[in-house]
């Protein structure tokens, strides 16, 4: 791909990352009128320009959200997840006109910790059509996975897009199109670690350099936005780099980078600290339930084997997503490359280890619904780097 | 595309990802050209999603313009009917002390009965 389309690329995700980020700005301080209907209109505006100015460049990303966005307009909203937290925050912003009006924690299955980013984007897809239904709000949802998309598939060589695509659709699957966003919370972790190496470890131009690290920012925004695992595999990213550096000796010449980019976490922290004052909590994860289960079952060498069986053996995409990442680094040994991805593995693998061993519900029931999703991540993360460690140019720009 | 045309690899991919998307169309989503041909249709297809049930305490709540109700126990301790009914009727909303009750027909409820419908019933209590 020529610099020319790679920076469009880049421009367009930036756009519509701004665009996302500033509808929920919108909501967040009661702009429900003509101006949100304007900023989701300048967003179709965008995609459309994206399509239709270089029609040839990643065509086949275009063919291939094209034909999802069909699937998502052509299904029903169903499924526990969409009806009962997504779509229904949604509904809840659109009826209530306020992002706040979680603080009355109705419907408490309904998670209202949960940051409202996406939710808001769906709602002003029903603010913009002046009435309250499903499937298009729905789409949404599906919407929110082209500026990764765009910005990943521009980065990555020509003839690894499409193996890059592939690999998306294997690891995401459904969620691309029925409105479940753990695969959303893989794509921009993903994306955000894949920034993070590239600023923190790889030699970059000065042309990379100007778009990277406004487009970290705003990916560590929007992941930190998703969901509370968002926050969390974003703490994770920071604190792998920096222990990274930290052994390289060299964490004070990037301090002041890591500063600015740690600014992309207060607005969850503001939100957790709305939520708390409201007495909003978490109802699957607290320190006290760490006291209460933990420690308990750790002490059983069964949990563990439930654990992996679960996680890691009976689940082919698992044992893939280990498999290509195990080939690749056999053929191309990039030590930093592997040290930051198997590191980010085994912490993100530790902390669902102790946010499953104490879990309030039964501890086979909570992993047999969703450690399916919650993997997403972790398959995603092999997968891509995998896949970009075999990236030879970017092994020689490797310092 | 250029590259397609020269990589037998990359095609070898192009497929796969197309086959992907086409089993999950086909096999994995409840995709229905009904939906598509009008995706803002303001029910939403929900009879595709839905049981009759939930369906009907919606219509039974906006028909006798109730604002809050309660439910009976059977509808309560069935999670998936309390969770869709929450959800799908808001903004009507739930509420343990509202005089409006949401039972099942075969349900013997004592209050006085509002509306009836084919599976639920909707009753005032004081």
């Amino acid at each position: 791909m020529s610099i020319e389309l790679k920076n469009f690329n880049n421009k367009i995700s930036i756009v519509l990352l701004l665009l996302i980020l500033n509808n929920y700005l919108l909501l967040s301080i009661g702009l429900f009128n003509i101006v949100l209907k304007i900023n989701l209109v300048f967003f179709f505006f965008f995609v459309a320009y994206f399509y239709t100015k270089h029609f040839k460049n990643n065509l086949i990303l275009k063919v291939y959200f094209l034909l999802i966005l069909l699937i998502s307009l052509g299904t029903p909203a169903e499924g526990w997840d969409l009806r009962s937290l997504y779509l229904f925050h949604a509904k809840r912003i659109f009826f209530d006109q306020s992002i706040y009006s979680v603080a009355d924690n109705y419907a408490v299955f309904s998670h209202n910790d949960y940051p409202l980013l996406f939710h808001s984007f769906s709602a002003s897809f029903a603010f913009l059509s002046g009435y309250w239904h499903e499937i298009f709000p729905k789409s949404a949802y599906s919407f929110v996975y082209l500026p990764p998309l765009i910005f990943l598939s521009a980065n990555i060589p020509n003839k690894k897009n499409i193996i890059f695509l592939s690999l998306i659709i294997f690891f995401i699957g459904s969620h691309l199109y029925d409105g479940g966003i753990d695969g959303a919370v893989a794509l921009y972790f993903v994306t955000s670690a894949y920034c993070f190496f590239k600023i923190f470890f790889a030699k970059n131009s000065e042309e990379d350099i100007t778009y990277l690290n406004f487009i970290t920012f705003l990916m560590c925004l929007t992941l930190s936005l998703i969901k509370n695992e968002g926050f969390a595999l974003l703490i994770l990213i920071f604190l792998i780099t920096i222990l990274i550096k930290l052994t390289d000796k060299n964490l004070a010449k990037h301090f002041k980078k890591l500063s600015v980019l740690s600014l992309s976490l207060v607005p969850f922290i503001i939100w957790k600290i709305f939520c708390y004052k409201n007495g909003i909590v978490n109802t699957d994860f607290t320190f006290t339930l760490l006291n209460e289960n933990l420690f308990d079952r750790l002490s059983l060498l069964n949990n563990y084997k439930l654990f992996f069986e679960y996680l890691i053996i009976s689940n082919e995409k698992s044992i893939i997503a280990l498999l290509i990442f195990t080939i690749s680094f056999y053929l191309n040994f990039n030590i930093r490359l592997f040290y930051f991805v198997f590191l980010l593995f085994l912490s993100y693998l530790t902390l669902l280890l102790i946010i499953y061993f104490s879990t309030p519900y039964d501890f086979t029931y909570h992993l047999g619904t969703s450690a399916h999703r919650i993997l997403e991540s972790l398959t995603l993360l092999l997968g891509f780097f995998a896949l970009y460690n075999l990236n030879t140019r970017a092994l020689k720009e490797t310092s | 595309m250029i590259h397609l045309k020269n990589n037998k690899l990359l095609i070898f991919f192009f497929i796969i990802g197309m086959l992907q998307i086409f089993y999950y169309w086909i096999e994995r989503s409840n995709f229905k050209f009904e939906v598509l041909k009008n995706p803002f249709k303001k029910n939403s297809h929900i009879d595709y999603v839905l049981p009759e049930t939930i369906i009907e305490t919606n219509k039974i709540l906006i028909s006798n313009k109730v604002k809050k109700f309660n439910l009976s126990k059977k509808l309560k301790n069935d999670m998936y009917s309390y969770q869709r009914i929450i959800e799908y009727n808001y903004p009507v909303r739930f509420d343990e002390k509202a005089k409006y009750i949401l039972v099942f027909l075969e349900e013997n409820y004592d209050c006085k009965s509002i509306s009836k419908g084919k599976l639920i019933e909707l009753q005032k209590c004081r």
